[in-house]
């Protein structure tokens, strides 16, 4: 299972690169790749490619304000978080994330 | 650029008293304004709070990372805190222990000092660090540890 993921929080200073590091870890750990877009104040990092996006099976929304580009992620499965939320409880937020998904 | 370009030994306080969040702010703003790394306490206060206001910025655990891009910020500086006694942060929240509060000028953004201070609160989500955090009461030990988890990084 692929899962993509932005961040992105109102200052761009620690939120967003924390929130991006927790996701990566609690991927690592629950067995999943992941790519994470940070949107923050040193500019668009790690942006997910097109081809990302094809393969992915899950679109993880860590944006506190509105991610740029946001319909490229069109076409995936979306989930709806905060950069708070994922960097107290990352393995959770993926879980539900599938969890929800599993139900459409 | 280099970790102690951003903070040291002075801009850390592992002995703080503060009964209120405000008062706890105040305490450790106060530290990177008497080291002239801002030039305006009430102002660059007040732009911590506009961001605190958005969404708290406890994460949990006892920390808690209030920060701004201010134009009073002289220099990018880290400024870390721990308290005697747990500070109530905001109705509902667990009380905090330790503040980093990070500082920024909107002419540094983009470029090293910005880096750096992410990389530092990336560090705060790292178990190792926190139980060091816990543990250490030097804060040249403190300020040593986060330097040499930054090395190799920048």
């Amino acid at each position: 299972m692929k899962i993509i993921a932005v961040t992105s929080c109102p200052v761009g200073m620690a939120h967003t690169y924390m929130a991006a590091a927790a996701l990566k870890k609690a991927a690592k750990k629950l067995g999943y790749d992941i790519k994470v877009e940070t949107q923050g104040s040193m500019g668009i990092r790690d942006r997910i490619t097109e081809a990302e996006v094809a393969t992915a099976d899950l679109f993880i929304d860590a944006g506190d304000v509105a991610i740029i580009d946001a319909e490229r992620f069109d076409n995936v499965y979306r989930y709806e978080t905060s950069t708070t939320k994922v960097i107290k409880k990352a393995e959770q937020v993926i879980k539900d994330a599938f969890e929800l998904k599993s139900k459409e | 650029m280099e970790f102690k370009e951003i903070t040291n030994a002075d801009l850390i306080n592992l002995n703080l008293n503060a009964k209120t969040k405000k008062e706890a702010i105040n305490v450790i703003a106060k530290m990177l304004y008497e080291n002239n790394r801002i030039s305006d306490l009430s102002g660059f206060i007040e732009n911590v709070y506009k961001r605190e206001k958005l969404e708290s910025t406890n994460m949990g655990g006892g920390i808690a990372i209030p920060h701004s891009i201010s134009d009073f910020v002289n220099k990018a500086s880290i400024a870390i805190g721990r308290f005697n006694d747990p500070v109530d942060w905001e109705d509902g929240e667990d009380p905090i222990s330790y503040i980093f509060l990070f500082a920024v000028s909107p002419l540094e953004k983009g470029i090293t000092h910005l880096e750096l201070i992410s990389q530092m609160a990336v560090i705060l989500i790292d178990e190792d660090f926190i139980n060091f955090l816990h543990k250490t009461n030097d804060k040249e030990m403190l300020f040593n540890k986060i330097s040499e988890l930054l090395g190799g990084k920048i």
